[in-house]
């Protein structure tokens, strides 16, 4: 039982293991050896006569099984005979089944292609077929109201999706497909026919229909046209038929385009010439001579005095006046403007959308019309852009030019005013495509501008002719007097202007007031060989009035352009002034003047104390020039002069007050010099002026008091 | 006479600007002038200026005689003084001694007139100068009072009041030379050609009235200014 471990871990050699277990057991108990080797000798011959009786018995089955083998190796020839039947059969089934199979994929393609045809033959119905509705609806709604409109439209849109239908090759050469195109083309043509046919009748009837509009609505009165609003308005429903015909028959399109040209050149023709007449009719007075003498050098004028421009109604008026004809030009130029941009919304022009994308996107709005618009890059659309406006207002630049002649014969300050508002307009439409508008803006300024500068000429004449004509060698001279109303005017013209023609306004003036001065100074010393002028007071008289009235009235106007010579005339007046007032103090105390002023020389090199021994300076001397002014002789100059004085600013009664002022000074100055040299070098003479200054004011005072209140 | 008849139509009215040194007599007749106001001081002899002006609707002419503040001897100024209608006689507030002036001003004024009611005007001006101001608004109307004149204040610089007073005074003015006009024409009327004399008489009785008349007037006026300043 010890042993059982071991024969647990060695089962691969259980026999050896039982022999030795037979050993062990025979070691262990010998005695059952002989048991042992009786039971192998009983196993031995067990075993042995089960052998002989096995083989005894296998050899009857053997047989038996041979028997059977034999009978199922005839069975199995007899299988294969009947495969080999059936192989030959499924061989000759299998051909068959290829056949059907065959054929049966020949079927499907078949079908498939007779559906693909009748889906082609359908589409091609469809492209070919129309519903004779819509054709009606081309040959037959009215075109007149907004619902035959949109009908029209989509019928036509209807037309041109059949037309668009693009055929290969096969199908185009098809005698059905070409007799429907043309069927199409006959349809579409007629259309078209009618169509132009149609609005032709429109645009006359509209274009004269805005011409009875304009002469109704009084806008001439405003110096305005009336635009063209209805026309617009009901031309602009056909904006969809018109891109229509622009696909289908550019041909046509253009037709229209020329009708439309011709029809509205007509109401602006028309509308144009009525303005122009009116504003030029309004602008030509029949006093116009008079009132252009206020503001405008002439050489005719007589006399040195103009009347001040009246205020009353009249000029007033006139001065609106004065921008009548720019009104007119700026509110022709809108409507250029505004046409332009029309004709390019109703007919499509240079545009890429088509007309199915119109119809499938809705219509779309016209643009905005007053604004210019950015200009096209596309060089032939520019051209076709000129030459229809220029169909449109055939013959506007004309009537234009021949206004504006007319009216700058009589009014000069027209034009200006006409030119600055011409300059602003080119400078609004700079870079946009208003060509055609630039193009009739540039001419008109061009020509503006040569009248504007023959004007300043004529005016340089004018003034230069003054000078010799002028009869009147005082007072303020009429060139001096017209200037500031003639700035006045200008600038009223100008208005808020900072155009080319403001620059050359102020060269204008500049030219104006150099020869104006000129003039005056050449005429004041003309009137020095005047012979009843022997003092030469006349020039001095003649400038200070004139520079007066210049300084007075131009700084009034306020144009900084002017200041240089508001300056200068106010110097020029000073210096004059100055001279006149110390000439005529020299002619009532020249002599004493004279003295005195040698005195103060002498004292630059002389001690006071020493005057006295100057020959020229000395007691007697001083005595003998005393002597010639006693105060008799002095107040009775003064008193003359007072009354020459009055005489010589009798036009200007401030100016009298300023000079005799000056004058009283002038008095009181030397009075107190002489004074004071008299104490500074001739103490010791114990010589005085014959008169005081208490006299000198008391005669002031009584001069005074004796003037006649004015 | 004849070529000057069509100034004539139009009314001119003659203003004086009086009043010391450097009150801005100037500036304020070049702020009505032109709208400017010129800082730089230039003490001023004597100058004329002249404009057209609109007065309630009616259009007629400014002559403003802008005179210098500082002579040595006043008498010089009688002369200009027999020229003016309307006198505006200017002081500065921030100057007590150019207040103080005024009267001399006024004094000489009436003197040069022998007339009590020619139009005039105080005016104190630098208004816009509030801090360096010198005379208070109560004494100068308290002197305007004693005149019985109006008191106005204002600023060239600012150009305060400056239309006011120029407006006011040719109101004056031209209210002055109506009463005169239809004095002239009853008195003419009444007295015949040959009473040249009396008419004048008639006259001087007529403004001796008519003076208290003013005097109402000139007070109405100044509660009107009042108004205005206040």
């Amino acid at each position: 039982m010890e042993r059982s471990p071991l024969t647990e871990e060695a089962p691969a050699f259980s026999e050896l293991t039982i022999l030795e277990s037979y050993a062990e057991a025979y070691s262990k108990d010998f005695s059952e050896a002989q048991a042992i080797d009786a039971r192998l000798v009983t196993d031995l011959a067990q075993s042995e006569a089960e052998n002989v009786r096995a083989i005894m018995e296998a050899n009857d089955q053997v047989e038996a099984i041979i028997t059977q083998l034999e009978s199922a190796i005839r069975e199995l020839d007899s299988i294969e005979a009947w495969s080999e039947t059936f192989k030959g059969q499924l061989k000759v089934i299998g051909d068959d089944v290829q056949l059907i199979q065959s054929q049966n994929k020949a079927m499907h393609v078949q079908t498939r292609n007779q559906k693909a045809l009748m889906h082609e033959v359908d589409e091609l119905l469809a492209a070919l077929s129309i519903p004779e509705t819509s054709l009606s609806m081309l040959r037959e709604e009215s075109l007149s109201t907004d619902q035959g409109i949109v009908k029209a439209e989509e019928a036509a849109a209807r037309l041109l999706r059949r037309l668009n239908n693009t055929f290969d090759d096969g199908t185009r050469d098809m005698y059905v497909v070409n007799e429907r195109v043309e069927y199409f083309q006959l349809h579409a043509n007629n259309f078209a026919v009618r169509l132009v046919d149609f609005l032709k009748i429109s645009f006359t009837f509209q274009a004269d229909t805005c011409i009875s509009e304009y002469n109704k609505s009084g806008a001439v009165a405003s110096f305005a046209l009336n635009g063209h609003r209805s026309l617009e308005e009901s031309l602009s429903r056909y904006r969809g038929l018109m891109l229509w015909m622009k696909e289908i028959d550019p041909r046509r399109h253009n037709e229209l385009l020329d009708l439309y040209a011709q029809a509205v050149n007509v109401a602006y023709k028309q509308e144009t010439k009525e303005l122009l007449d009116f504003v030029v009719g309004v602008l030509m007075p029949k006093k116009q001579q008079h009132e252009d003498t206020e503001h405008l050098f002439t050489s005719t004028t007589k006399g040195g005095y103009l009347p001040p421009t009246p205020t009353s109604g009249g000029p007033m008026r006139k001065y609106d006046l004065a921008g009548a004809l720019a009104k007119a030009v700026q509110n022709i130029i809108s409507a250029v403007v505004r046409e332009q941009n029309f004709v390019t919304d109703l007919f499509h022009l240079g545009t890429s959308y088509g007309y199915m994308g119109w119809i499938r996107n809705g219509h779309k709005t016209v643009g905005k019309l007053d604004r210019p618009r950015e200009q096209t890059k596309d060089v032939k659309l520019k051209k076709r852009m000129m030459g229809i406006m220029d169909d449109l207002f055939k013959g506007l630049l004309v009537d234009l030019m021949a206004s504006v002649e007319q009216v700058a014969r009589v009014s000069s300050i027209v034009s200006i005013a006409l030119l600055a508002t011409v300059e602003d307009l080119l400078q609004q439409l700079d870079n946009s495509n208003q060509q055609y508008a630039i193009l009739m803006l540039t001419n008109l300024q061009k020509r503006l501008a040569n009248l504007y500068d023959r004007f300043i000429e004529e005016q340089l004449r004018a003034i230069e002719e003054t000078k010799v004509t002028a009869k009147k060698r005082t007072g303020v001279l009429p060139f001096i007097r017209v200037f500031p109303n003639f700035v006045r005017r200008m600038e009223n013209a100008l208005e808020g202007c900072n155009t080319a023609v403001r620059k050359a306004t102020d060269d204008a003036y500049a030219k104006l007031v150099q020869k104006m001065f000129e003039a005056s100074e050449a005429i004041a010393r003309e009137s020095e060989v005047h012979a009843d002028d022997k003092e030469q007071l006349n020039k001095h008289i003649l400038t200070v009035e004139n520079m007066h009235h210049f300084h007075l009235e131009v700084r009034a106007c306020k144009v900084p352009s002017l200041d240089p010579f508001i300056k200068m005339s106010k110097a020029s007046y000073d210096l004059h002034l100055t001279t006149y007032i110390k000439m005529n103090a020299r002619r009532a105390i020249g002599k004493m003047l004279e003295f005195f002023d040698g005195v103060d020389v002498l004292l630059k090199t002389t001690a006071p104390q020493e005057i006295g021994f100057h020959v020229s300076y000395n007691k007697a001397q001083l005595k003998k020039v005393i002597g010639q002014y006693p105060w008799k002789e002095v107040k009775r100059s003064i008193e003359a002069l007072y009354k020459k004085v009055n005489k010589h600013f009798s036009d200007e009664d401030g100016l009298l007050q300023v000079v005799w002022h000056g004058i009283q000074e002038e008095f009181i100055r030397d009075h107190g010099r002489f004074t004071d040299l008299l104490q500074r070098c001739y103490s010791d003479t114990g010589l005085t002026l014959e008169f005081s200054i208490n006299d000198l004011l008391d005669t002031f005072s009584e001069l005074a008091k004796n003037s006649r209140r004015r | 006479m004849v070529k000057r008849g069509g100034r004539a139509e139009l009314a001119c009215h003659k203003l004086i600007m009086v009043g010391s040194g450097a009150v801005g007599k100037s500036a304020l007749t070049l702020q009505y002038m032109y709208g400017e106001f010129v800082e730089e001081y230039d003490p001023t002899k004597a100058d004329s200026y002249r404009k057209k002006v609109v007065l309630d609707g009616e259009e007629c002419q400014v002559d403003i005689l802008d005179t210098a503040g500082q002579e040595e001897y006043s008498a010089i100024r009688d002369n200009y003084y027999r020229s003016g209608e309307g006198f505006l006689c200017c002081f500065s507030l921030t100057d007590a001694a150019s207040f103080a002036e005024t009267a001399e001003f006024r004094d000489q004024i009436l003197r040069v007139l022998g007339d009590n009611n020619t139009p005039f005007l105080l005016i104190g001006n630098k208004s816009d100068c509030v801090d360096s101001r010198q005379v208070s608004y109560e004494e100068a109307r308290a002197q305007a009072e004693a005149w019985q004149c109006a008191y106005v204040e204002t600023s060239a610089k600012t150009a305060e009041n400056v239309n006011v007073v120029f407006d006011q005074m040719m109101r004056m003015v031209r209210e002055r030379k109506r009463t005169a006009r239809d004095r002239r024409g009853e008195a003419g009327a009444a007295g015949g050609a040959g009473g040249h004399a009396s008419a004048a008489d008639d006259g001087s009785k007529n403004a001796a009235g008519g003076r208290r008349d003013d005097q109402g007037k000139s007070r109405g006026q100044k509660k009107g200014f009042k108004c205005v300043i206040l």
